[in-house]
C-alpha cells in the first residue's frame, strides 16, 4: 500500500527562532528588523491603540520603540522573557509615558471604539494559529475574574496607574488592591498553565 | 525578618504589572534576588503579565508605519554594542521531510504497544477533544513510563496544527524526538526532528492536516536525522481521532 502522506514537514517555533532574529537584529541586519516588526508590529500597535486611545500617536509611539529596540538588540537577554515580552514591554512603557504625559483631568479609562480586523498576509502562519488560541484563552480567563480584580489588572497594565492611585481611584485600602492583583494574575497563570501555554512546571 | 518577607510577598503582584513605587519596585527586586518562593511567585505572575497584551482588540496598523520604521533604521547604522553579546546557539534542524515506507515488525509491535497504552491511560476517549471557537481543535498531551513528567497540548486547525510540549526530557548526545503521525490502520508517517529548550520545552508546527491522523506521537531516535520507523515504543502521544 502506498504511503499515506506525501511529505510531511515540522517546523520548530519560538525559543531558538528569538535569539536567531535577536541576533540578526543585533549584527544590524534590517532584514530582521522587518520580521521582526512584521511578527509583533501589529500586537504592539493594538496595545498602544488601547493605552493611549489614539491611533496617531499610537503609531509614533510604535515608531519611535522599534527603533529603540533596534539600537539597543544586543542587549536582549533571552532568559529575562520573550522576544514578544521584550517588543511590548518596549511599547507599553513608551506609552504609558506619552500618557503621563497629558493633563491629570484626561487621564481617565475609557471605552474606545475600534474597529477588528485580521493579521495581515505577511504574518507567519503558525504564529496566527498559536495567537488565536492564546488571544481567547487570555479573554476567557480574563472573563471569569470578578469584575473588582479584572479592573485592577486593566488599571494597572492598559491604564498605566500604580496600585496607590488605583486604590484611591477606586476608594479602597492599598493592601486590597494588591491582593486582588495578585488573585487575579494567580488565575490567569493557572489557564494559561492549564492549557498548555505556559512553560513550567 | 518575616513581616518583611510578608510585605514584600503582597508587592509581588504590583511589582510584575509595574504598578509599584520607585522605591518599592527596587526593594521588591532586590527582595526576589534572595528570596526563591518570592522568586518563583513573581516568574509564575510575570508569565500571566506577559499574555495581557493578547487581550486587546487587534487592530491593523497603516501600511505607512512599517515603512517609516524600515527607512529610519536603514539611516541609522547600528550604535557599538555595549551590553553583553547576544548567546549563541546551536541551531536545530528545521524541517525534515520523509517519504519512505517504515518496515513492517518494528512499528506494528510500537503501534500495538502505544494503543494498549492509551486504552490503560482511558484516553481512548475522543471527548477528550475539544472544539475551540471557529474550527480550532485542541487536544492534550500525555507522557508515560520516562515521558510521564511532559505534557502539552495539540492545536489544530484545518490544515495545520501546534503542538506545544513541556517537562521535555533532556537528551542522550546524539539522540533527537521525532514526530509520528500514524493513521488508523497503525502506520506512522516520520514528520520530524526537534530537540526541546534548555528549560525543557518545544512548540513544533505540523504543516499537515490531522484529519486523517488516527495518532501523533513522539519517540527518542537517532539525531539529526530520526529513523524511518519508531525504534521504541512511543511514550509521548495524542489522540486525535
Amino acid at each position: 500500500m502506498d504511503c499515506v502522506f506525501q511529505s510531511v514537514a515540522i517546523r520548530v517555533m519560538d525559543g531558538d527562532s528569538d535569539l536567531e532574529l535577536a541576533e540578526a537584529l543585533a549584527a544590524g541586519e534590517v532584514d530582521a528588523l522587518a520580521r521582526l516588526y512584521d511578527r509583533y508590529g501589529p500586537l504592539a500597535y493594538s496595545v498602544s491603540v488601547r493605552i493611549l486611545g489614539d491611533p496617531g500617536k499610537a503609531e509614533d509611539v510604535v515608531q519611535d520603540s522599534f527603533l529603540k529596540l533596534w539600537h539597543s538588540a544586543a542587549r536582549f537577554d533571552s532568559h529575562r522573557g520573550s522576544l514578544r515580552t521584550w517588543v511590548i514591554t518596549a511599547v507599553r512603557n513608551r506609552s504609558i509615558d506619552y500618557l503621563r504625559g497629558r493633563s491629570a483631568h484626561e487621564r481617565q479609562e475609557r471605552e474606545i471604539p475600534m474597529e477588528t480586523e485580521a493579521h495581515g498576509a505577511g504574518s507567519d502562519p503558525w504564529r496566527e494559529v498559536a495567537a488565536s488560541i492564546e488571544r481567547d484563552v487570555i479573554k476567557e480567563a480574563l472573563g471569569s475574574l470578578p469584575p473588582e480584580q479584572r479592573q485592577a489588572v486593566e488599571l494597572a497594565y492598559f491604564g498605566g496607574y500604580g496600585h496607590r492611585e488605583i486604590a484611591e481611584m477606586i476608594g479602597v485600602p492599598l493592601s486590597t488592591v494588591k491582593g486582588r492583583m495578585r488573585l487575579a494574575l494567580e488565575k490567569l497563570h493557572s489557564y494559561l498553565l492549564g492549557r498548555g501555554f505556559l512553560h513550567e512546571r | 525578618m518575616s513581616a518583611d518577607h510578608d510585605r514584600m510577598e503582597d508587592a509581588v503582584a504590583a511589582y510584575a504589572l509595574d504598578a509599584c513605587d520607585d522605591e518599592e519596585r527596587e526593594l521588591v527586586r532586590a527582595h526576589i534576588v534572595a528570596c526563591p518562593s518570592c522568586r518563583a511567585l513573581a516568574r509564575r505572575l510575570s508569565l500571566a503579565v506577559d499574555a495581557l497584551p493578547l487581550a486587546t482588540e487587534e487592530v491593523r496598523p497603516p501600511e505607512r508605519l512599517r515603512a517609516r520604521i524600515l527607512a529610519a533604521a536603514a539611516s541609522t547604522p547600528q550604535a557599538p554594542a555595549g551590553g553583553p553579546p547576544a548567546p549563541r546557539i546551536v541551531p536545530l534542524p528545521r524541517e525534515t521531510a520523509r517519504r519512505r515506507r517504515p518496515r513492517i515488525p518494528a512499528y506494528w509491535a510500537a503501534v500495538a504497544a502505544l494503543i494498549l497504552g492509551l486504552v490503560a491511560l482511558g484516553a481512548w476517549n475522543v471527548t477528550l477533544n475539544q472544539r475551540l471557537s471557529g474550527e480550532l481543535a485542541r487536544y492534550p498531551v500525555v507522557g508515560t513510563g520516562t515521558m510521564a513528567g511532559a505534557s502539552g497540548t495539540v492545536v489544530a486547525s484545518p490544515q495545520q496544527a501546534v503542538m506545544s510540549l513541556s517537562g521535555m526530557p533532556e537528551l542522550p548526545a546524539g539522540k533527537v524526538y521525532e514526530v509520528w503521525l500514524i493513521d488508523a490502520a497503525g502506520r506512522p508517517t516520520a514528520a520530524g526532528t526537534f530537540r526541546p529548550t534548555a528549560d525543557g520545552t518545544a512548540r513544533v508546527g505540523i504543516d499537515h492536516s490531522l484529519s486523517n491522523v488516527s495518532t501523533l506521537a513522539v519517540t527518542q531516535e537517532d539525531g539529526p536525522g530520526g529513523a524511518s520507523a519508531p525504534t521504541q515504543k512511543p511514550e509521548l502521544a495524542v489522540q486525535i481521532g
